[in-house]
């Protein structure tokens, strides 16, 4: 099955940037096809210099990095979101692909399920 | 008077917030958890928050900062815009008379 995660939130506001990575990971690990949308504030989940532990928070960005050993490949940033926030590929904790709003159309009708968080 | 802002509730809540700042001589505005994402120099708020710091301090959680990974990224101006640290957070709410929770 091929899902779409597509991220909206904030990484500290509440704990649904967390659950939602845990969702990633857990249906990569039953063999589910899993792509990820980072829209608006949620691509500042993936900012590298994050510090969550100063919030009391787990430290949970940093599995972020282990995307590759889960086998999740498709990682795509939000055009204008990306640009919003004037970021270059260095300041994130993993690589994505730009996609705009044609792009997102397109991807979110090859997968089967959309999940939009 | 002592205004603070943790959330951001819905895109609006700064200009509300600003508006009502700028009729009360010495009040100030103190940003932290997700809030202090305003402060960044590339969100549109750049502009009034720079306007509003003239006369207004703004104040901005430094812990809070770090742990978004967006220290260095932020408006700073000495006297006008400055980070704080929970000591001098509390210390600004013994000093004010009113503080009011955006």
């Amino acid at each position: 099955m091929k899902f779409l995660i597509i991220n909206q939130n904030y990484p500290l506001e509440d704990y649904k940037a967390q659950e939602t990575l845990d969702l990633a990971l857990g249906l990569s690990t039953f063999e589910q096809e899993v792509s990820l949308l980072f829209i608006d504030k949620a691509i500042l989940q993936l900012l590298k210099t994050q510090q969550p532990k100063l919030n009391y928070r787990k430290d949970f960005i940093a599995t972020f990095k282990a995307f590759p050993i889960y086998d999740i490949k498709n990682v795509y940033f939000d055009e204008e979101s990306f640009h919003k926030y004037h970021l270059k590929d260095d300041d994130l904790i993993i690589t994505g692909t730009i996609i705009n709003k044609e792009q997102t159309l397109r991807l979110i009708e090859k997968v089967n399920i959309v999940l939009s968080v | 008077m002592l205004h603070l802002i943790s959330k951001i509730l819905c895109e609006d809540i700064l200009d509300h917030c600003i508006y009502i700042i700028k009729e009360q001589e010495n009040s100030c505005l103190l940003l932290y958890q997700d809030a202090v994402y305003f402060t960044l120099q590339t969100s549109k708020y750049a502009h009034k928050l720079q306007q509003l710091s003239r006369k207004h301090k703004i104040y901005i959680l430094e812990t809070d900062l770090a742990a978004r990974g967006i220290l260095g990224k932020v408006l700073q101006i000495k006297n006008q815009i400055e980070n704080v640290n929970y000591q001098q957070f509390v210390e600004l709410t013994m000093q004010h008379e009113k503080i009011i929770s955006w």
